[in-house]
């Protein structure tokens, strides 16, 4: 039994290309069990964390630990139980969809080999499995990843971008399917640039910006410290802009057309009711009509652009 | 928190086990590339069958001009064929195993299962062998046939000379493959190593091995060792272009051993070392 309840732990991970840090002293902790967003704009250093994490690329610094393994001293053992899809899946296209598994399940345990079926089952792909990959899909080469990392029968599933290139439809298949999986106790890993992603699918997260980990934590708690503003509709917008500039609660003042923005910053859930009440009341005391006042529930995607954004002022300043 | 299983840690099984699975698993891949095996076969079995059966239609149209497709002398023809034309078929499966996972990026997923990248290297030299013995094998055994059955007023070559070709004929593509499997592997590049090894063997080895001011150097020469190793009774006709130098047999098998052993262990360490 491991003594901790991690599936992935990293400490200090640091990868250098040349001159460019991608991965920047990035500690993390992935509790087991969970599903756990690792969240970042293009090029912030996610697939070279997980490409670390998998053996396929060395760090330069720090250390990291998988299912209590420590990486890369006890890798086999290690990755034994881990699925993984690092960047987009590639498959041999002059196999079959089984052929690509018999190859991959040759590679793990004897025992994997006897998953094949069952893999291609759960995916849904049984019935196209003995066409050759070169006609498969995005969506089902997509499908036919999950399945190779399901050869292994993961304890930890680790997926990069997992619905890229799929349609709306696909995106949704495979959100049920990674719920699935998560359902049955297995820990997913999932980077991703899309916020709504892991929002939906996660319950904790890890911001990333520039190979750095910007914010961690449940992802409930990250959405909460996000940017808060009130919208409005009134009467008279630009008599509202007039009254609402200056306000202590208010970080800046948008008009457009008949729609009033207030932002309000990284405020809590009270602050953010008080600064809407105290709006209110000023816009009423100078006889502004409103015909409607929103404080739209703080999201992950304000949290993120927050955060982000706050590095690219470090990084210009 | 809540609290994992961890894996008991990889089950051991014997490693000839595993070693046997991922060989399999490597002939897979080199079985099912139709018109790699299309080809291989061509150069091997199809060639020494066209070259047999073009010259036993000469013989049959014109006796008195052409003799008998088989006996002694026209099997040492073909084990000159099946070695060349068998050396490229090595070449192309070779680069084709070396470079195969690189070039389709299923190479980082092998290494992901956290199986050794060693173990994965060393697979693929029964894997693809398994595609090429056979069908030199099969060639060489259509040529004894033919010389046998064709013979004709011919000598008849006898079961030594028969099964000593033979065994050269699987030196000469084992160590072609062997060399292009691990340069493949260090370059990543099926097409450059194929272009870079045919050029070498049948353009600028012919050309060194006719440098005399070269002299003792012609002896490291990989096609100067193969053809020390020619049996006694397939000369000269396994060696129409009687260039190469005299060396002992034990300098010879030096000279292809490090011909195989070289690539291989470049090729085995960039395996090893290159981000998957």
């Amino acid at each position: 039994m491991m003594t901790g309840g991690y599936a992935v732990e990293t400490a200090g991970l640091t990868k250098r290309f040349g001159d460019r840090t991608a991965v920047d002293r990035v500690s993390l902790r992935v509790p087991a069990g969970t599903a756990f967003g690792y969240l970042g704009p293009n090029g912030a250093g996610k697939t070279t964390l997980i490409r670390m994490l998998l053996g396929l690329t060395r760090a330069d610094e720090g250390s990291m630990r998988l299912l209590g393994y420590p990486v890369p001293a006890q890798r086999a053992a290690a990755l034994l139980r881990v699925g993984a899809m690092a960047e987009e899946p590639r498959f041999l296209d002059h196999l079959t969809g089984r052929e690509n598994l018999r190859i991959n399940a040759a590679a793990r345990e004897l025992a994997a080999a006897g998953r094949i079926e069952g893999a291609l089952e759960r995916v849904g792909l049984r019935d196209r499995a003995g066409e050759r990959v070169a006609r498969y899909s995005t969506g089902m080469r997509q499908r036919l990843g999950v399945a190779r990392c399901l050869l292994a029968d993961p304890q930890l599933l680790i997926l990069d971008e997992p619905t890229n290139g799929l349609d709306p439809a696909g995106v949704v298949e495979f959100r049920g399917m990674i719920a699935s999986l998560i359902a049955e106790g297995r820990t997913v890993m999932l980077s991703s640039h899309l916020l709504d992603e892991v929002e939906k699918i996660c319950d904790s997260a890890a911001i990333v910006d520039r190979g750095r980990v910007v914010a961690q934590g449940p992802v409930s708690e990250l959405s909460a410290e996000g940017s808060r503003s009130v919208v409005l509709q009134v009467s008279d917008p630009g008599r509202a802009l007039l009254v609402l500039t200056g306000h202590p609660a208010a970080r800046s003042v948008s008009e457009d057309g008949q729609q009033v923005r207030v932002a309000l910053g990284a405020v809590t859930g009270d602050q953010a009711r008080s600064a809407a009440a105290d709006i209110n009341r000023r816009l009423v005391e100078q006889d502004v009509d409103i015909y409607r006042l929103d404080l739209p529930a703080a999201t992950l995607e304000e949290r993120f652009l927050q955060v982000t954004h706050k590095m690219q002022e470090e990084v210009a300043a | 928190m809540s609290t994992i299983k961890q894996a008991a840690g990889p089950a051991r099984p014997r490693a000839g086990a595993v070693t046997r699975r991922l060989a399999g698993a490597e002939f897979l891949k080199v079985r099912k590339r139709r018109g790699l095996v299309a080809l291989t076969a061509m150069l091997t079995v199809g060639a020494v069958v066209l070259a047999g059966g073009v010259l036993a239609i000469l013989h049959a149209a014109d006796p008195a001009k052409y003799g008998p497709a088989g006996g002694l002398g026209n099997l040492a023809n073909a084990g000159f064929i099946v070695s060349s034309l068998g050396a490229v078929a090595a070449v192309l499966v070779g680069a084709t195993m070396g470079a195969g996972d690189v070039q389709a990026g299923v190479f980082r997923d092998l290494v992901a299962t956290g199986r050794s990248r060693l173990a994965l290297f060393t697979a693929r030299i029964p894997g693809g062998l398994a595609l090429l013995w056979p069908l030199v094998a099969a060639s060489w055994a259509a040529a004894c046939a033919g010389s046998v059955l064709l013979a004709g007023s011919h000598p008849r070559p006898g079961v030594a000379v028969m099964i000593e070709g033979g065994l050269w004929a699987l030196l000469a593509a084992t160590v072609s493959y062997l060399m292009a499997l691990g340069l493949a592997s260090l370059a990543g590049s099926r097409s450059a190593i194929v272009a870079t090894l045919l050029a070498w063997q049948f353009a600028l080895t012919p050309l060194a091995l006719r440098v005399s001011k070269l002299g003792v150097l012609r002896e490291g020469l990989l096609t100067a060792g193969l053809d020390r190793m020619i049996p006694a009774g397939l000369l000269p006709g396994a060696r129409p272009d009687p260039v190469s130098p005299h060396m002992s047999v034990m300098l010879a098998a030096a000279v292809i051993t490090v011909w195989a052993i070289i690539p291989l262990a470049a090729g085995a360490w960039r395996t090893c070392t290159r981000d998957a």
